[in-house]
């Protein structure tokens, strides 16, 4: 496992989502505490750091007090679905179709906001900022380093060593899908700076020349981002 | 053959028979603008040897201003000839290139794909390819990129057996097929050429050495190809990427998308540097558009677009595949596993990859988001990459009741998949979208071809739609298609020749009722927002074909 350096720890500070989060500090604290128990999980299993990881997650439950993030329009359209088909009543089809459970694209949408790639890596921001505004959560070149800490740091790990890792992921994944979008960011930054380190990592196995290369570019595209959205006040 | 191999390609046939021939003319209900296009346009040819502008033989057809790719409305002759102008001449050949598109799907991953030892997923993959929901609205329509993909597919055999044998033969071929492929549809174009370059660049020692065999064994031959294969390019470049099949690029490029036109340009034209922040706006819109081809909602949700956007929709892959495909992505870009060594697991696993990721670019670099057709070249990857998902996790699992867990899921899975799809395609997709995608001009067209003559003139309101003028079709190639109008006469009509499209005493314009002279006996054929509120129901009303939504409808009234 490569050492992330100060020029690794310049380059966590520096990633977009923390510096235009707008969380209150707590929140934001608990989101990082939660993403870090999740590569420590991530990295080796451990009971003792999943129970801490659980207790984390219930007392932002608790703190959010969460409503769960259905679109109620969706129901409507569930039912003209329904209502389409001929003798809808009666119909096995449509029961079985045009259920309840149909209301997993309310997930996906949800999910989709906060944490599909194109959220991730390109228009995370445009809930506050712009329906059309390209402002990621991480950076672009991030890709690169996630891709690059698997292909090189991560080969030969085993499955057995995801034990609590995957409940965790779940955790996080199933809460952030399910609550209002405002209040499952606490669970979807949790996610992105699980992704942020090992993005550092895979950004700290590049040469120095490199680093510092990208350093620069991270601060440039920063600068940018805060110079344009002047521009795109809601 | 085994029994269970028999068993197989029963299930592929009876496969390809539903989802690509049965009750073809039905479903989806009505024709398409680019269907009657290509129907109209292989009929003129037919008769006339030019197309419905008068243009002998062209390499691109102009139609309604889309410069519509020629192979598949060169493949329609045949059928138009055989079966007549119809509906089923004009989806039939579609049908059968995605029928054959299933056989070479098996046989690229039989022979080249997989290791010996799991050949056998050939199988597996052809079944889910056949299945594949994405791939078959495409193939019960007349869409060019399904002929496109059987080309590509060609293409990509013969780049493999190139890779094995080295012959210069294998290589022509492949050469053949990438430009059939590249003209057959405007997204491979791009993909295509991408795809073949990549190839040749990751194994450039291997090519230069087959160049300067070639040369040196079969001199004649070897310069005799390279002559051609030049005449070739510089034909294609001409006609293809620099003549009229460019007007059709610049219409459709990402910056006349709505997004950037009227989301990103009005913000951007503030800054002091609005040149260069448009520019990379572009870029990060660019980039945008490409990820949202690894969203979920495009493989889960919406992404064939079969219901009114808002509603669950139906996505490109079915539910069930989902898990597999993230697994089989996550293979392909870390394993090695599973992929054939004949030539090595590295050249196999970096031309799918390759495949991958060309395969998005073209709908990405194009207006409108998730677009499902001009991805389509994608849909072999895709099935590749959820076999492999599903076997890993079969083996992964090592009691039989897992195993038999896992399997009874995802038969489960499917026949769900399977009714769902069926439900939103046979169904909901005619009823919600019915006005957008052109229904009910059919009956229209045949009513006035019925009663045309009885008129003095006949205005057709081309902008249609139940909130008003919003949607602006091109209806005069419905009328054209179903009267089987003589197109000697149609492309001989001087109003023709000015770049007009009325023909007979058919007038095809925005109606504004106050402007046009009533004195006459006039029949119109408008939404209900064009005419006079008193005239919808009276006797003056001859016609009416209600959208499928019951939301509003066509309407045909006359003068008297």
């Amino acid at each position: 496992m490569p050492k992330i350096g100060l020029l690794g720890i310049l380059y966590l500070f520096l990633v977009p989502f923390i510096v235009f989060s707008g969380q209150p500090p707590f929140l934001l604290f608990l989101s990082l505490l939660l993403g870090y128990l999740l590569y420590c999980l991530f990295q080796k299993p451990s009971l003792s750091q999943f129970l801490i990881f659980l207790a984390i997650v219930v007392l932002a439950l608790i703190i959010l007090r969460p409503h769960l993030g259905l679109d109620m329009g969706l129901l409507n359209a569930i039912n003209s679905q329904r209502g389409e088909h001929p003798d809808f009543q009666n119909s096995i089809i449509s029961r079985l179709v045009h259920n309840k459970s149909e209301l997993a694209h309310s997930f996906i949408s949800n999910f989709n906001k906060l944490l599909s790639p194109v959220a991730i890596f390109a228009s995370g921001f445009w809930h506050w900022l712009d329906p059309y505004y390209p402002l990621g959560y991480l950076f672009p070149w991030d890709i690169y380093f996630i891709y690059r800490y698997f292909r090189n740091t991560h080969q030969g790990k085993t499955n057995s060593n995801l034990a609590f890792f995957v409940p965790a992921l779940s955790i996080l994944l199933l809460v952030t899908g399910l609550i209002y979008v405002d209040q499952a960011i606490v669970f979807s930054f949790a996610i992105l700076f699980f992704l942020a380190l090992l993005s550092v990592i895979g950004y700290s196995t590049t040469s120095k020349k490199n680093q510092l290369g990208f350093l620069v570019a991270n601060i440039v595209y920063l600068l940018y981002q805060l110079n344009i959205t002047a521009y795109f006040k809601l | 053959m085994t029994k269970q191999r028999i068993l197989f390609w029963v299930i592929i046939l009876v496969i390809i028979f539903f989802t690509r021939f049965y009750r073809l003319t039905e479903y989806p209900p009505h024709l398409t603008i680019d269907e009657v296009s290509i129907g109209y346009n292989a009929f003129s040819i037919l008769k006339t040897g030019r197309d419905e502008w008068g243009t002998p033989f062209p390499v691109s057809f102009r139609s309604v201003g889309d410069y519509k790719a020629p192979v598949l409305v060169y493949l329609t002759i045949p059928f138009v000839w055989l079966l007549g102008l119809n509906e089923l001449s004009v989806r039939l050949p579609v049908a059968i290139f995605s029928a054959f598109n299933v056989f070479l799907v098996w046989y690229l991953i039989r022979r080249h794909i997989f290791d010996h030892k799991y050949s056998y997923l050939s199988y597996l993959a052809a079944i889910i390819f056949s299945l594949s929901p994405w791939l078959t609205i495409f193939s019960r329509s007349g869409f060019e990129a399904v002929i496109a993909l059987t080309f590509l597919l060609a293409n990509v055999l013969f780049a493999f057996e190139f890779r094995k044998s080295g012959y210069l033969i294998h290589f022509f071929y492949m050469f053949v097929f990438a430009y059939l492929s590249a003209i057959a549809y405007h997204s491979t174009k791009i993909v295509v050429p991408l795809l073949n370059l990549f190839f040749i660049l990751t194994n450039y020692h291997f090519f230069l050495n087959c160049v300067t065999g070639w040369y040196a064994r079969k001199k004649f031959t070897f310069l005799f190809a390279i002559l051609l294969l030049v005449g070739v390019t510089v034909f294609f470049l001409q006609n293809f990427i620099l003549g009229p099949g460019a007007s059709r690029a610049g219409m459709t490029f990402l910056s006349k998308d709505y997004d950037f036109t009227n989301g990103l340009l009005p913000k951007f034209s503030g800054h002091p540097m609005a040149s260069l922040t448009s520019t990379v706006g572009l870029a990060g819109l660019w980039f945008k558009r490409y990820l949202e081809y690894f969203s979920a909602n495009f493989y889960l949700s919406n992404g064939l677009g079969l219901a009114t956007p808002g509603h669950p929709g139906q996505g490109v892959i079915f539910a069930v595949e989902y898990p597999f495909l993230i697994i089989g992505f996550f293979i392909l870009l870390f394993g090695r596993r599973f992929f054939a060594s004949s030539v090595s697991h590295y050249f196999v696993t970096t031309i799918l990859t390759g495949w991958f990721f060309f395969s998005l670019l073209p709908a990405s670099i194009t207006n409108n988001s998730q677009h499902a057709l001009r991805t389509l070249n994608i849909v072999p990857v895709i099935s590749i990459l959820i076999t492999i998902g599903f076997i890993y996790c079969f083996e992964f699992f090592r009691s039989k009741l897992a195993k038999s867990l896992l399997v009874s899921f995802v038969i489960l899975g499917y026949l769900f998949g399977l009714i769902r799809f069926t439900d939103y395609y046979t169904l909901h997709y005619p009823i919600e979208l019915s006005e957008t995608r052109s229904y009910g001009w059919k009956q229209i067209a045949i009513f006035a071809n019925d009663h045309y003559t009885e008129y003095d003139h006949v205005y057709v309101d081309p902008q249609f739609g139940t909130q008003g003028p919003y949607t602006y079709g091109v209806p005069y190639l419905y009328f054209l298609f179903y009267s089987r109008y003589d197109p000697n006469l149609y492309n001989s009509d001087p109003r023709r020749r000015l770049g007009g499209s009325d023909f007979e005493n058919y007038l095809f314009t925005p109606i504004n009722w106050p402007d046009l002279d009533h004195s006459q006996n006039n029949l119109y054929i408008a939404s209900p927002w064009s005419l006079p509120k008193e005239m919808i129901g009276s006797s003056r009303q001859k016609y009416y074909v209600p959208f499928l939504n019951q939301s509003s409808g066509l309407y045909v009234v006359s003068d008297r």
